[in-house]
C-alpha cells in the first residue's frame, strides 16, 4: 500500500512536472508579452481549477492594475481595475519584493486589514493565493489565484507549482521586454539606415550585395532587386579604382576577429550610376564576424561627394587664380609704388604731403637738400610757416577754398633755412587714398630764376624802349615839323625825299611801338589788370579812334554797341579792337563798309579729365560731363579782298601777312594780329578769322563772361 | 592859344630842340629848357613857368626824383608837371598819375600837336 501510495505520489509528481513543463512550454513559446500573460492566467486557472486567476502589475508608485485575467463564467471580472496600495498596509510591496507568498484559506478568518478584506469581498473572493512575479530582479507584479465559491486550502504543491510558473512568467516577461527593446532598436536602426544621406550596402561573405538601401537607390539609380547578389565589379566601379576597392574589402575580410568588426575608411572611389554617369563617392566599410570568427557580412556606406569635389576643385582653381591676381596686383603695386617713390624722391620740385589741417606729413629729399631744413623741422609742422608773412596771409585765405574746390595754384615766397627767399609756384591738390583718407599734395616749383629773368627782361625792354624811342622822337618830330614847310621850301626832289622819310619814320614808330607792346604783353603773363568794363564803351572808344582813318580811306564804319559788361583790361581790349578795325579799313576798298558788332553767346563743351571742373563720368553714358560757358563775341566784318583758307591761322603769327608787300603798301607792321592774339589769350579768350575770298573777312574775338555750372545731364 | 611859358627838362638836346620848335610853331609858346633835374628845379624856382614838360629817364636824377623834389619845394609845388616817357604801359602811367603828375605824354609824341596835347591835359 505504501508502495502504491509512493508510486501514486511519484505518478502525481510526474504529472505535475509534466504539467509544469507543458505550461512553461506554452508560456515560453511566445515572445509577445500580452500572449504570455494570457497563456499564464488561462493555464494556471485550469491547472489549479480555481475560479479566477489574474495578473496584477505593480507600478512604481505602489498602485497596480489588473492587466490579465482568466475567470470562470458567473464570477465578476476585475480586468483593468486599478487598485491603490492603501488597502494593503505598510510593507506590503516590499514583502513581495523579497519573495513573500501569501496563501489565505478564508479571507474572513485571515489577519488582513479591513480595507483589504473589503476589496477581496468586492470581487467575491473567499480564498486567494498570491505569488510575486520577479523579472530581471525587479517585482513586476503578482500572480493571483482566487477561489470565489468557497474557502480553499492551498496545497503546497499548488503553491510550489504556481511559484514556478510565476518564475517562468518572469523569465518570459524579461525576454519579451528584451525583444521589445531590441525591436525598438532595430526599428530605429532601420529608420536611420533608410533616412541616412549615405547609401547603405551590405555584402555577404562572398561579397555579393545583400542589402541596398533606399538612399543607395537614389544615389546610384538601381533598385534593390536589380543589384541583389551582384559583386563589386565594372558595372559599378570605375576600372582604375576597382582593384583598390576589392583589395580594401579583402583586407577587411582577412582579419577575422570573433564578435568584432573591422572598419576601414576607403579612399575616394569613382562609381557608375545606372545612367552611366560617373560620380565620386567616399566609402566607409566594416566587416562583421560571428563567434567563430567567420565573416558574417560587410557593411558599406557610401556618400556622393561629386558636388563637393567639383566645388573643391572650383575653389582650388579660384584660389589659384586669386593668388595669381594678388601676386600680379602686388607686383604692379610695388612697381607703381617704386615708380612714384622714385619720382617723389628724384623730382626737382619740392613736394609735400599735408593733412587737412595743413600739417606736413611727408616731404621729398629736395625740401631738405635745397630748403636746408632738417626732417624733424618739417614733419608735424604747418607748411605755411615756411613762407614769408605776406605769403602766409595768402595761404590762409586760400586754404578753405582749396578744400572746397580740390585744387589751387598760387605764387608764394618761400623762406629757406638760411633766410634766402625763393619765389615759388605752389600747386595744391586735394587727394584721397583708397581708404578714403584725405591729404593735400603740394608741388612747389622754384621760379626765382624765371622771376629774375622776367625782371631783367622788363628792365631791358624799358631801356630799349627809351633808347629807341628817344632818338625816334627827335627824328619823327623834326621830319614832321620840316614837312609842314614852315621852316622853308624844299626842291621837288627834296620834298619827295622828305615825304619818304616822313612815311617810313611813321612806319618805324609803329613798328617799334608794336614790338615793345608785344614784348610787354608777353612779359606781363597773368598780371594784366582787369576790371569790369562796359562793352559799349570799349566799342565806342575803338570806333572813335578809327573814325578818322576810315574817313581817310572812304570807308563807312558801323558799330552797334552792346549793353553788357565784361571782365577785361579796357586799354588792351580797345587796342585789340582798333587793331582789327585798322586792318579791316586798310584792306577794304573805298566805299566799302566795316562793321563792329558784339553779342553774348552760350557755348557748351565736354570736359576733359584734366579740367578742374571735371568730377566723374555720367553714369548712364560713361561720357564726361559738359560745361556751359557764357561768352562775349566781338565781330569785325569787312568787305575786303578776303584771306585764303590756308592763311587763316598764320595771319595771327608775327610778320605773317597774306602778302609780303602788305606791310609796305598798307603801312602795317605785321605784328598787329599777333598782339591781338596775345591780348585775347591773356584774357582767357580766343581769336580766329573766317573769310571768303573776294567777299570779305570776319574776325572773331571771344571772351569768357562766366563759367557755368557743370551740367550733369546727358547732352546729345 | 594864350601865351604860355613851358619849361622842358630833358637830357636829350634833340628832344629839347624838337619840342621847343613844335611848341613855338604850333602855339607860339615861350620855351625854357634844362638839361638835368637839378637845373630844371632851379629854373622852375626862378622862372615860375606855367607848366613843366619833364623827361622820366635822365641820368643822376631821374624824372620821378625831380618831380618829388618839385613837389616838396613850396616855390614849385603848384607848377603842373607833365611827364614825357617812353614807357607806354597803362599800369606804369597810372603809377605816375598816382604820384600826382598833371599828365603823361608818351614818346614819340606828335610834334604837330604837342601844344594841343598839353592844353588838353592841363585843361587850359
Amino acid at each position: 500500500m505504501s508502495l502504491d501510495l509512493s508510486a501514486m505520489n511519484a505518478e502525481k509528481h510526474h504529472q505535475r512536472m509534466q504539467l509544469l513543463a507543458d505550461v512553461t512550454y506554452k508560456i515560453r513559446q511566445s515572445l509577445d508579452l500580452h500572449e504570455i500573460l494570457q497563456t499564464t492566467v488561462t493555464e494556471v486557472r485550469q491547472l489549479l481549477d480555481t475560479d479566477r486567476v489574474l495578473m496584477f502589475q505593480i507600478h512604481p508608485d505602489g498602485a497596480g492594475t489588473v492587466v490579465q485575467e482568466a475567470v470562470l463564467p458567473g464570477w465578476s471580472q476585475c480586468i483593468d481595475q486599478n487598485i491603490v496600495d492603501n488597502c494593503f498596509g505598510p510593507g506590503f510591496i516590499e514583502a513581495y519584493q523579497h519573495g513573500r507568498i501569501s496563501a489565505i484559506r478564508d479571507i474572513e478568518q485571515a489577519p488582513i486589514t479591513p480595507c483589504h478584506a473589503d476589496l477581496l469581498r468586492r470581487f467575491e473572493v473567499k480564498a486567494n493565493l498570491v505569488i510575486p512575479i520577479i523579472s530581471q530582479d525587479q517585482l513586476w507584479g503578482l500572480l493571483i489565484a482566487h477561489q470565489c465559491s468557497a474557502p480553499r486550502d492551498w496545497q503546497p504543491f499548488e503553491v510550489d507549482l504556481l511559484k514556478q510558473l510565476a518564475d517562468q512568467a518572469g523569465i518570459a516577461l524579461a525576454q519579451a521586454q528584451l525583444l521589445a527593446d531590441l525591436d525598438q532598436v532595430h526599428q530605429q536602426l532601420r529608420f536611420h539606415v533608410e533616412n541616412s544621406p549615405l547609401a547603405v550596402i551590405e555584402w555577404d561573405h562572398a561579397c555579393r550585395i545583400q542589402r541596398w538601401s533606399a538612399q543607395a537607390e537614389r544615389i546610384f539609380g538601381w533598385s534593390a532587386p536589380e543589384v541583389m547578389g551582384r559583386g563589386p565589379d565594372h558595372w559599378f566601379i570605375h576600372t582604375d579604382d576597382l582593384h583598390r576597392f576589392r583589395e580594401q574589402v579583402l583586407n577587411l575580410t582577412g582579419h577575422p576577429f570573433p564578435n568584432h568588426t573591422h572598419q576601414e575608411v576607403d579612399k575616394l572611389t569613382r562609381n557608375y550610376t545606372k545612367t552611366g554617369a560617373l560620380i565620386d563617392c567616399e566609402w566607409y566599410s566594416s566587416a562583421l564576424f560571428d563567434e567563430e570568427g567567420n565573416l558574417v557580412s560587410i557593411l558599406s556606406m557610401a556618400q556622393d561627394v561629386s558636388d563637393r569635389q567639383q566645388a573643391e576643385a572650383a575653389l582650388q582653381q579660384l584660389n589659384r587664380e586669386l593668388e595669381k591676381r594678388v601676386e600680379q596686383r602686388t607686383s604692379a603695386l610695388q612697381e607703381s609704388e617704386q615708380r612714384f617713390r622714385s619720382l617723389f624722391e628724384a623730382a626737382p620740385d619740392f613736394i609735400y604731403v599735408l593733412d587737412t589741417q595743413g600739417i606736413i606729413q611727408h616731404v621729398n629729399p629736395v625740401v631738405i637738400k635745397r630748403g636746408g631744413y632738417r626732417q624733424s623741422e618739417l614733419i608735424g609742422h604747418p607748411l605755411i610757416k615756411l613762407f614769408t608773412p605776406k605769403s602766409q596771409v595768402l595761404c590762409q585765405q586760400q586754404f578753405a577754398e582749396l578744400l572746397a574746390l580740390g585744387s589751387h595754384r598760387q605764387e608764394m615766397e618761400f623762406v629757406s633755412k638760411n633766410g634766402k627767399i625763393l619765389t615759388v609756384d605752389c600747386s595744391f591738390k586735394v587727394v584721397k587714398d583708397p581708404l578714403g583718407k584725405t591729404s593735400i599734395l603740394v608741388v612747389q616749383r622754384d621760379i626765382s630764376d624765371r622771376k629774375a629773368l622776367e625782371r631783367i627782361k622788363d628792365e631791358f625792354i624799358s631801356v630799349v624802349s627809351h633808347e629807341l624811342r628817344t632818338p625816334l622822337t627827335s627824328i619823327h618830330g623834326s621830319i614832321k615839323l620840316l614837312a609842314t614847310g614852315q621852316l622853308g621850301d624844299l626842291s621837288h626832289d627834296g620834298q619827295q625825299m622828305l615825304d619818304i622819310a616822313d612815311q617810313n619814320t611813321d612806319r618805324l614808330v609803329r613798328l617799334v611801338s608794336d614790338v615793345l607792346d608785344l614784348q610787354r604783353i608777353e612779359s606781363s603773363q597773368a598780371k594784366i589788370d582787369k576790371q569790369l568794363c562796359d562793352v559799349a564803351d570799349l566799342m565806342t572808344h575803338a570806333t572813335d579812334a578809327m573814325r578818322s582813318m576810315a574817313y581817310h580811306h572812304q570807308i563807312t564804319l558801323k558799330s552797334e554797341p552792346l549793353l553788357t559788361m565784361v571782365w577785361a583790361n579796357p586799354d588792351y581790349m580797345v587796342q585789340t579792337l582798333t587793331n582789327l578795325l585798322s586792318n579791316a579799313i586798310k584792306f577794304s576798298q573805298p566805299g566799302d563798309t566795316v562793321e563792329l558788332s558784339a553779342e553774348v553767346r552760350i557755348e557748351e563743351h565736354r570736359l576733359s579729365c584734366s579740367d578742374p571742373h571735371y568730377t566723374e563720368p555720367i553714369a548712364k553714358t560713361g561720357l564726361p560731363p559738359t560745361i556751359k560757358h557764357t561768352e562775349l563775341w566781338f565781330q569785325v566784318i569787312d568787305q575786303g579782298q578776303g584771306i585764303p583758307a590756308d592763311k587763316l591761322e598764320s595771319v595771327f603769327e608775327r610778320f605773317q601777312q597774306v602778302d609780303a608787300s602788305d606791310a609796305r603798301e598798307k603801312g602795317g607792321t605785321g605784328l598787329g594780329l599777333a598782339i591781338c592774339r596775345k591780348i585775347v589769350e591773356q584774357h582767357g579768350g580766343k581769336i580766329w578769322a573766317e573769310s571768303v575770298l573776294g567777299q570779305g573777312s570776319c574776325f572773331y574775338v571771344a571772351l569768357p563772361l562766366s563759367c557755368g555750372l557743370v551740367e550733369k545731364t546727358e547732352v546729345g | 592859344m594864350a601865351d604860355r611859358r613851358i619849361l622842358i627838362i630833358d637830357d636829350e638836346q634833340a628832344i629839347q630842340a624838337v619840342a621847343s620848335l613844335s611848341l613855338k610853331m604850333e602855339a607860339n609858346w615861350q620855351v625854357l629848357t634844362a638839361n638835368s633835374g637839378s637845373e630844371g628845379i632851379h629854373k622852375a624856382e626862378q622862372e615860375q613857368p606855367d607848366a613843366i614838360l619833364l623827361d622820366v629817364m635822365m641820368p643822376i636824377m631821374d624824372g620821378i626824383g625831380t618831380f618829388k623834389q618839385l613837389q616838396q619845394n613850396p616855390q614849385t609845388r603848384s607848377i603842373p608837371v607833365i611827364l614825357l616817357t617812353a614807357k607806354a604801359q597803362a599800369a606804369e602811367q597810372e603809377q605816375f598819375y598816382d604820384l600826382g603828375v598833371a599828365g603823361v605824354i608818351t614818346k614819340p609824341f606828335n610834334s604837330l600837336t604837342l601844344a594841343s596835347q598839353i592844353t588838353q591835359l592841363l585843361g587850359w
